[in-house]
């Protein structure tokens, strides 16, 4: 066989031309090259068609979605427990063309997730060029079990990544919450997204950045919470709200607005109710503001705390009448102004201080102009446009003028940590950046102050603020609420900003209640000497332990 | 193997490596680059999971190829029929023991390592039949008797991988070799007669065909039968198409593929992906490119000496041909979708081995182009 290979290949290769390389084979090659090159037009002109169609008529399949979820950092408080975090989760979602029935569809699983819209789930599902319609995002594993095993041909789970916040309600309003693709929407889950970035991912991949570390202590905010919640029921106000703020850094330790806002559920932030009366809302807060008066009377320096003001006559201002609740009847020295809480006085010192250098100091303390914190802007203050007698007058006590209990928080703050300006930050601040501020009084103002606002619990009426060995001080404000132009006599809102130990002092602690009623506790009072001032106290003799502040021996002493 | 043959041979590998068709070579690492960007584009503007390793294979393969190209044309022409023999067992094995994946046994499971015979047989056919013609008188290869014996080498492993089932192949290998045997001379009557069988036959074929290639074949005649089902690629693939106009999207822009609205946009569907992304203008600079290829083979097959060399060369040609018409035709919409790879453009290791393969195959008789099979020689090692 082999034998006549090659020896009849070889010599009939050169007997015979014409097959090895001859007409015969080019003819061949040259139908295969025709044929290659019509094969190679064919496409060509498949493609020109293809790429001048008019575009107009393409069908964009609605497939499976391109951008999947975010991947966000944790969120922690200043000492490190968990505030929010990421879960992986599966979620239910259904392919049209999969489906064989519908109804079935739709009655087997409303039958395990009671919340699905039925109706708009089934027109979705009958729209013909879907491949892809959600049906329930975030499921727990049991119920994405009982989904699985209802055994529905179209459905299937993703796993996606949800925002679980552990501590449930706590802090909502600072927190914030997430959108269904895991976008921050409201608070300091929105200001991770502005500012400290998050992670398209695909499915559910947990981001490896670091945790964003609140100013928050967690066991403050539940003890502030708590307490404007028995404050709440015992002086059946209608909402409260509660701050507790490192005096020198001007970190957040505590933001409490009842009722409160629940990160899980973003869907109730429209409502009125669970306004964040922090930060969200203005409001005039009263006689508090006697605080700024007499902080810009003693740094003018024209007036010491035993100079004399006479305020047995009242005040007029326009057509209005301006008398203290319980008129002493004999001139008060500027510090019994203040004890006292007298009207009368603190609109003659700051009439003497004159509409400029009032103005002046209002946005030297920083509640003439709107602030912002990492939360968003905060509610814009609302001012007179003009300071006439009348404003002057009004401002004094706190009339006139409605700002954020969060801003008046950072305010007092200012005043009483010796004097330089806080900025108020829901952000852990590194260790020496306190007191970097600008200068808003002097040292000695600031010890004046606070030596006041002792003596106002003490002995003026701050009295059931006092917690034995903390050295509360603090002032009452109880501002009537304007309805319609009119002050509403018995409507009110009663604050309290304190502050401990005033001997050197570490933490302001602001309490508002909105709109008590008298009770018995209060013999019937709405003043917020009766019901803030003791809810400041409950807070403080709680949260002093907590904070590492050590009660003053002396007192201990006297307990025995 | 080499100091096997030195005695024989007169050339040093050197003299040879400087016969090796390097324009053949360039034109194919071109081709190479326009996939490993058209990958790195698929995944994102990612050199993984596909770009890096299909570069990395292409250079692994041309050292091979390099290789295959240097080895004596006279050794593969012994081997011709051995390989022929061992791919066909293997491939009748592959019903008895083989993997089953996705409703079809395919591969066969060695040591780990999965292997598909089907992609064995392809370089085994080109050598079988080119061997046959080589040993056969041509002016006998269009007598009846002698027609019979290349069709019983196609038709085995067509029959064999018709059952496993794997129509693209199958129709591949019957492709490659009717190719073959029109090039080595067989006339034009027995094309025409085979032509006007085949329509007698299609009847029976049809109930032979499974239902998914069925349907196939159904929705290929009218994809809007089904354009979310099995008519989902081709619809998705023409969108892609049209939406790159002339001139494209632009790289990495093509939302059709991005968006994966593109289904095996980096195996089957990658000129799509490529003509989305630069135009009608990117599509048939491809085409041009394989154009070029095929007319540097083709130049080739005519200045081989012998009629192995040439039906090699013409083998591996059509092999090529027939992959890069049936792919293009297929994304086009022209043809049915059948699984068949864009050669040394898609991503995967079975095809671009095969096809690097058989291209050091043609490499080896362009190198070898002046050598005649003398009687002594061969014998000697039978």
């Amino acid at each position: 066989m082999y034998r006549s290979i090659a020896d009849d290949q070889g010599r009939k290769a050169e007997r015979d031309p014409r097959a090895a390389t001859g007409r015969g084979l080019r003819l061949r090659m040259l139908g295969v090259i025709v044929g290659i090159a019509a094969a190679f037009a064919v496409v060509s002109a498949r493609l020109v068609v293809l790429a001048v169609r008019d575009s107009g008529d393409l069908v964009i399949a609605k497939a499976d979605p391109v951008a999947t979820s975010f991947a966000r950092p944790d969120m922690v408080d200043r000492n490190g427990r968990l505030v929010a975090t990421d879960v992986a989760l599966r979620s239910l979602y259904a392919d049209p063309s999969v489906v064989l029935s519908r109804d079935e569809l739709v009655e087997k699983v409303s039958s395990v997730i009671p919340d699905i819209d039925g109706g708009g789930l089934r027109r979705a599902l009958a729209e013909p060029d879907r491949r892809f319609v959600w049906v329930k995002r975030g499921l727990t594993p049991s119920v994405a079990q009982r989904v699985h095993d209802l055994g529905v041909p179209g459905l299937d789970f993703k796993k996606e990544l949800r925002r679980a916040y552990p501590l449930g309600l706590l802090a909502g309003h600072v927190v914030g919450g997430v959108n269904a693709d895991n976008r921050g929407t409201a608070g300091l889950e929105r200001f991770i997204d502005r500012a400290v970035g998050v992670e398209g991912v695909h499915g559910a991949t947990y981001t490896s950045s670091a945790p964003v570390t609140l100013a928050l202590d967690i066991g403050v905010e539940h003890t502030v919470e708590d307490e404007l919640a028995l404050a709440m029921r015992s002086y059946g106000a209608k909402a409260a709200a509660g701050i507790v703020m490192d005096i020198d850094s001007g970190e957040v330790l505590a933001a409490a607005s009842l009722p409160g806002a629940d990160p899980g559920s973003p869907a109730d932030d429209s409502d009125q109710e669970r306004l964040d009366r922090v930060a969200g809302g203005t409001y005039e807060l009263g006689s508090v503001m006697k605080l700024v008066t007499l902080g810009m009377v003693l740094e003018g320096g024209t007036r010491a705390l035993d100079s004399i003001v006479d305020v047995r006559e009242p005040l007029m201002a326009g057509s209005r009448r301006i008398e203290d609740e319980h008129a002493a009847g004999r001139p008060l020295t500027v510090a019994e102004v203040f004890t006292h809480s007298s009207n009368v006085g603190a609109a003659m010192l700051a009439l003497e201080a004159g509409p400029e250098r009032q103005k002046a100091f209002l946005e030297s303390v920083g509640l003439w102009s709107p602030i912002a914190t990492e939360q968003g802007p905060v509610k814009a203050p609302s001012v007179p446009d003009r300071l006439g007698r009348a404003e002057e007058i009004t401002l004094a006590y706190g009339h006139g003028i409605a700002v954020a209990p969060l801003q008046f928080a950072a305010a007092a703050a200012s005043l009483l940590n010796g004097g330089t300006r806080v900025t108020p930050t829901y952000l852990k601040q590194a260790p020496g950046t306190a007191r970097a501020g600008p200068r808003v009084v002097s040292e000695e103002t600031s010890r004046a102050l606070a030596q006041l606002m002792r003596l106002n619990v003490e002995t003026g009426t701050g009295k059931r603020a006092d917690v034995p060995g903390y050295e509360v001080g603090g002032k009452t404000g109880t501002a009537e609420i304007a309805i319609d132009g009119r002050y509403a006599e018995k409507s009110v809102i009663s604050s309290f900003v304190a502050a401990f130990p005033m001997s050197a002092p570490r933490y302001l602690v602001m309490v508002s209640l909105f709109e008590p009623k008298g009770t018995a506790e209060t013999r019937g009072e709405v003043l917020a000497s009766t019901n803030a001032a003791p809810t400041a106290g409950r807070v403080i003799a709680r949260i002093a332990p907590q904070l590492g502040v050590m009660p003053k021996a002396s007192a201990v002493a006297g307990l025995e | 193997m080499r100091n096997l043959f030195e005695h024989r041979s007169v050339d040093t590998a050197e003299d040879k490596l400087w016969r090796v068709p390097w324009l053949v070579l360039a034109v194919v690492s071109l081709l190479v680059a326009v996939g490993t960007t058209t990958l790195y584009s698929v995944a994102g503007g990612s050199m993984y999971p596909w770009a890096e390793p299909h570069a990395l294979r292409f250079l692994a393969l041309a050292g091979v190829v390099l290789g295959a190209a240097l080895v004596p044309i006279r050794l593969w022409a012994r081997l011709a029929y051995p390989l022929y023999a061992i791919s066909l067992l293997l491939l009748a094995l592959v019903p008895l023991v083989g993997i089953e994946a996705l409703g079809a046994r395919r591969w066969l499971g060695v040591a780990g390592v999965s292997m598909q015979p089907s992609e064995f047989m392809k370089v085994g056919l080109v050598l079988a039949l080119a061997r046959y013609y080589q040993w056969l008188p041509p002016e006998e290869t269009s007598s009846p008797r002698r027609i019979l014996v290349p069709l019983a080498l196609v038709a085995a492993p067509v029959a064999l991988t018709l059952t496993q089932p794997d129509l693209g192949t199958a129709m591949l290998l019957a492709a490659v070799g009717l190719c073959m045997m029109f090039l080595a001379g067989a006339s034009w009557l027995y094309y025409a007669a085979g032509l006007l069988s085949a329509w007698a036959m299609m009847p029976v074929v049809w109930d032979r065909l499974r239902d998914y290639q069925k349907r196939r074949i159904e929705i290929f005649l009218d994809p809007d039968k089904d354009p979310l089902g099995a008519g989902y690629h081709i619809t998705q693939s023409k969108i892609a198409l049209g939406s790159g106009g002339s001139s494209g999207k632009g790289f990495m822009q093509g939302t059709q593929s991005q968006l994966d609205f593109l289904p095996e946009k980096q195996t089957d569907f990658i000129f799509t992906m490529f003509a989305e992304e630069w135009g009608f203008a990117g599509g048939v600079l491809i085409l041009a490119l394989y154009a070029v290829l095929l007319a540097l083979l083709l130049a080739m097959a005519l200045q081989a000496s012998t009629r192995f060399g040439r039906l090699v060369i013409g083998g591996t040609a059509a092999m090529i041909f027939l992959y890069v018409f049936i792919n293009v035709a297929m994304v086009t919409g022209l043809v049915p979708v059948v699984g068949v790879p864009l050669p040394f453009l898609s991503y995967g290791g079975t095809s671009m081995t095969t096809i690097m393969a058989s291209l050091g195959l043609a490499m080896s008789v362009h190198v070898h182009r002046k050598e005649r099979f003398e009687p002594g020689s061969l014998k000697a090692l039978w």
